[in-house]
């Protein structure tokens, strides 16, 4: 019952806010009282959620019901007969289905006024709406474990050593937490990994975890079917493994009976123990199956092997830092338990955990953008209210003659207020209704939009919450265009000034709408300058030269599985037959393989030592390396920078040689000629062979665009220098052809006929890798542009409202003025400045709103700062432009005034 | 007839009043076992607000009446706002039943005789 934290406080106050004062302190306690008894049932993540959810749905309907009560007139009072209050209420109900009837028939008299307003609202509130259940599925409730918060992530940087940024550690790191932690409830370890499956005739390649059996009992997660690993399992070394819910139905359909089957995953055959639940998808949706994997002998561990992702649960109530500072000072006693070189030694010395929750590590990369976008349409709403109420004000003026008979014939003021509500209110739920079927449109685009690894999103739908938060929108929506203008203008002083003749009494109005277009025009601004900064990043993102060309390549791996596959040199025949069909097929210019294709897989990494080390001058460093074979540099158009490139007999056994990056021969070999210069695979004499390097090849940056330097890369070839050196199982092939795109078929054909056993898969285009790589900045970017696109519309359809309602307020004024001799230009420069100079103040207040804004974006910019001067000037100048054309118009129709028409219509 | 008849949710909401005060081991009759009542008893999930607002539409008729119980312990010392049903309440739920049950009279709804 107690410990738990409170519940949220701004849905507290928020309910606060929403409830009547005499309701409000008694809701606010029970719902406190179910909050702790859910947090004691479901966890504090669970309990939170439904806070917010009653928060909500209490908010929505308690503000409608105080709505009701307002324009009944039904107070707070407790009425001892029921019966007298009824007549009243009756008489309320009726006058307001009578004032909606009224409503919606004035509307439909005027259909334009009506459309543009309806499409206005359900262009905002679908964008708001379909963007809410985005965030809603991937932010607001991403981890479905218990306790959730108290699970963190621990990773490790080691500032001044030779590793750069953050790392995750080694097994060693592992043993010595799990002991020696008492902050710790419990931690798991894990290692991502692709591999083939293989169950009957199905074979595919999966992405799968190797985890430590304590990794489901940090996560607190419970199977659907069977059991999970356990500590014996880790102990005995059992081959065991569970299975997702997806693998589970698409595989074996559902089958009850899986738990002991065995089949094989990771190169091993292995029995499936449990299937987990659906809603488990650790770390990502993709994963399909999770093998038991520990370490072999905890007494003999070599420290320094890192890469390992460590997840732990602290004890309720832990702070982070005070978790780290724990955990520094047990790392710091590693040297002495487990041992390790010089270089381990330094790395300790420097080394400091960093401790993140999990959630942060899992979302945090697509948190921002998304914020960023929810608030980008946020701006969009304003703005449409701001139009809508624009339009709204220019009617009630037009409606004054209209609103002063009904003053005069009796009608009381909330009588008038009452009329304005019910259209706008109607407007809304046009506006909201519409805006669902837009957001139901957009969601699925939206979701193939997003970028990779975004978890959660399959959960994204439309549901009763987006719902929910959809009339919220549209009720504020309704009270910011609506209420304001009927509340202003059925003042008693304003009505008196509407019985004069029309034309001067809307001075007042002037200023609500320049001062509504002058906002119009800053949100506008900001958003035009966020849109142009992000298409500036993409823009300098694709000049990025990777190092390699991703044009016309087609790619696809193959996992062969025979009995005579089995060590390096039978799966290089394999491999070097398959290139040389590949390279018979019609187009195909030339065709290469390599073991970790670039933007797609992560290479692996080695210590690899040189006669330097080996003389003591310098610790074995860890550098990434790959294996190719084929012409993989001639496809992929790698540059040759000396020496020469891999022949057909490097890939036979004995012919050890390497080649190695720009980057690579300058780390190893700084100011020296690395052709002919020898490197060992391993550190160890005896087990490992020297290679010899016969070629140095340009840099290529692998990871993706914004990889700041490239790494220095080691390329082997397809065998090493014994049988069972190393086994190049499933590399990714590359194709160079002017048809990459549509070469899948026949690609599939030749493999039926050379291998029909192996699976074909990742199969794509270097171009879509390299879209892809792009996805997270053209995905905002692409809600940016359509967002400020909608603004500036919005923005300049204002300013030509208003603009327009002046002239016509002033066509006395121009007749006499042009029937005086005034030039029809000047009549048209006045109207042009006029609009200009509330559009200048727009800008103005838009920059040095943008100014204090685009900061938010500085994590996905690239190649330009938030505050670059080019794109501040470009986009003010575009939100001029735009306006000056929409006060043409107007200007436009006032120098075409015919004098004598104009003065003898009055 | 004259009177607003009750709908179907302050129905439930009366009877979930009525039922949680006459029950052997009665505690407070507020809100939460309201909620929990008829959850339990109509076996779906029924609107927190909703069950809060029909109360407060309710005590707006008369038909329930309000009033702040002892200050409790798991609540900090806080009081609960405990509710019952009013005589007028119960004349109101009793019409109806009694209109329901006129209507049912003599009717044997079953799907293949109504058409």
């Amino acid at each position: 019952m107690t410990g738990w934290p409170p519940p949220p406080l701004l849905a507290r106050y928020l309910l606060t806010l929403a409830l009547p004062p005499d309701d409000r302190d008694h809701v606010l306690d029970d719902l406190e009282d179910v909050y702790r008894n859910r947090c004691d049932d479901l966890g504090h993540r669970a309990a939170r959620h439904w806070y917010w959810r009653e928060t909500i749905s209490f908010a929505g309907r308690f503000a409608f019901e105080r709505l009701i009560e307002l324009v009944r007139g039904v107070g707070p009072v407790i009425e001892p007969d029921p019966r007298e209050r009824r007549p009243h209420m009756e008489g309320a109900v009726d006058r307001w289905t009578g004032e909606f009837r009224h409503a919606a028939r004035r509307l439909l008299r005027a259909p334009g006024f009506t459309l543009i307003c309806a499409a206005t609202l359900a262009l905002a509130i679908g964008a708001n709406t379909a963007i809410f259940t985005v965030v809603d599925a991937v932010l607001i409730n991403p981890l479905s474990y218990p306790a959730a918060e108290r699970l963190v992530m621990i990773r490790g940087i080691a500032p001044g050593s030779e590793l750069r940024g953050e790392f995750d550690p080694g097994p060693e790191f592992f043993v010595a937490y799990r002991d020696e932690a008492n902050l710790l409830e419990d931690i798991g370890m894990f290692r991502l990994m692709q591999s083939t499956a293989r169950a009957d005739d199905k074979v595919d390649r999966l992405y799968m975890v190797a985890a430590s059996a304590s990794l489901f009992s940090t996560l607190g997660a419970r199977p659907l079917v069977g059991r999970l690993p356990t500590r014996e399992d880790d102990m005995q070394r059992t081959p065991v493994m569970v299975i997702s819910h997806w693998l589970w139905t698409t595989w074996f359909g559902a089958d009850p009976g899986i738990v002991g089957r065995s089949f094989e995953a990771a190169g091993q055959r292995r029995t499936v123990i449990g299937v987990m639940r659906p809603e488990f998808r650790f770390p990502d949706a993709r994963r399909a199956i999770w093998i038991r994997a520990s370490i072999a002998d905890e007494r003999r561990i070599a420290p320094g092997s890192l890469g390992f992702f460590l997840v732990g649960r602290t004890k309720p109530g832990v702070k982070h830092s005070v978790l780290a500072a724990q955990l520094d000072a047990i790392a710091k006693g590693l040297p002495e338990r487990f041992g390790g070189d010089a270089s381990y030694a330094r790395l300790i010395a420097h080394h400091r955990p960093v401790v993140r929750s999990l959630e942060e590590q899992l979302v945090g990369r697509i948190s921002q953008p998304l914020w960023i976008i929810l608030s980008t349409v946020g701006i969009v709403f304003l703005i449409a209210c701001a139009n809508v109420a624009n339009l709204f004000i220019a009617r009630a003026e037009s409606r004054r003659r209209d609103l002063a008979v009904r003053h005069a014939l009796g009608a009381g003021r909330l009588g008038l207020i009452r009329s304005q509500a019910a259209e706008a209110l109607l407007l809304a739920t046009a506006g909201a209704a519409g805006g669902v079927s837009i957001a139901a449109a957009m969601v699925p685009l939206l979701v193939r939009a997003a970028p990779e690894g975004v978890p959660n999103l399959d959960l994204v739908a439309v549901n009763p919450l987006a719902l929910a938060f959809t009339a919220a929108l549209a009720l504020l929506a309704a009270c910011l265009f609506g209420l304001v203008p009927a509340i202003r203008f059925s003042r008693p002083g304003a009505l008196a000034d509407l019985r004069q003749a029309g034309g001067v009494g809307g001075a007042r109005g002037h200023v609500t709408r320049n001062v509504l277009v002058v906002a119009q025009t800053a949100a506008a601004l900001v958003l035009l300058v966020a849109a142009g900064l992000l298409a500036r990043s993409l823009w300098e993102l694709s000049r990025v030269d990777l190092g390699y060309d991703t044009k016309d390549v087609f790619t696809f791996q193959v996992a062969p599985s025979r009995k005579e596959l089995n060590d390096g040199p039978s799966f290089a025949l394999f491999h070097q037959g398959l290139l040389e069909r590949l390279g018979g097929i019609p187009g195909v210019e030339s065709v290469g393989l390599v073991n970790e294709l670039p933007l797609d897989e992560a290479f692996g990494r080695g210590r690899f030592g040189t006669e330097r080390t080996e003389a003591g001058a310098a610790a074995p460093p860890i550098l990434p390396y790959t294996h190719v074979a084929g012409d993989y540099f001639q496809t992929l158009r790698v540059a040759l920078v000396s020496g020469r490139l891999f022949e057909s007999t490097d890939h036979q056994v004995g012919m050890a040689n390497a080649i190695v990056s720009r980057s690579a021969a300058q780390h190893l070999w700084p100011s020296e000629d690395p052709l002919g210069k020898r490197l060992r695979f391993g550190t160890d004499p005896a087990a490992d062979p020297w290679l010899t390097i016969v070629g140095v090849v340009e840099d290529i940056r692998a990871t993706g665009f914004r990889q700041d330097a490239p790494d220095p890369l080691i390329y082997l070839p397809l065998v090493g220098p014994a049988p069972r050196t190393w086994v190049v199982g499933s590399p990714a092939y590359v194709v160079r052809s002017p048809r990459a795109a549509s070469m899948a078929a026949d690609v599939r054909a030749l493999l039926r006929e050379y291998a029909p056993e192996a699976p074909m898969y990742r199969i794509f285009t270097m171009e879509a890798l390299s879209r892809r790589a792009l996805a997270q900045v053209s995905f905002t970017l692409i809600m940016l542009g359509i967002a400020s696109g909608l603004a500036l519309i919005l923005g300049a359809v204002g300013l030509y409202g208003v603009l327009s309602y002046i002239i016509a307020q002033r066509t006395r004024e121009i007749a006499v003025r042009m029937a005086l001799g005034a030039e029809a230009t000047a009549v048209r420069r006045m109207v042009v400045v006029q609009g200009g100079r509330v559009a200048l103040i727009g800008v103005a207040l838009g920059v040095l709103a943008a100014l204090a804004t685009t900061r938010v974006l500085e994590s996905l910019l690239f190649g330009v700062t938030a505050l670059d001067v080019s794109t501040f000037l470009a986009m003010s100048g575009l939100m001029l432009a735009v306006a000056v054309m929409a006060s043409y118009l107007p200007a436009h129709r006032a120098s075409a005034v015919d004098p004598i028409q104009a003065l003898r219509t009055d | 007839m004259s009177r607003e008849a009750l709908g179907e949710f302050e129905q439930l909401v009366l009877l979930a009043i009525i039922r949680l005060t006459t029950a052997t081991d009665a505690g407070d009759v507020y809100g939460v076992p309201i909620v929990e009542e008829i959850e339990a008893r109509t076996r779906r999930k029924v609107s927190r607000a909703a069950v809060y607002i029909a109360l407060r539409r309710l005590e707006h008729k008369g038909l329930v009446a309000t009033w702040m119980g002892a200050p409790t312990q798991e609540r900090g010392g806080k009081s609960r706002r405990c509710v019952k049903v009013t005589r007028t309440g119960i004349q109101m739920l009793r019409e109806s039943r009694q209109a329901l049950n006129e209507m049912w009279r003599g009717l044997d709804p079953r799907p293949e005789k109504i058409r």
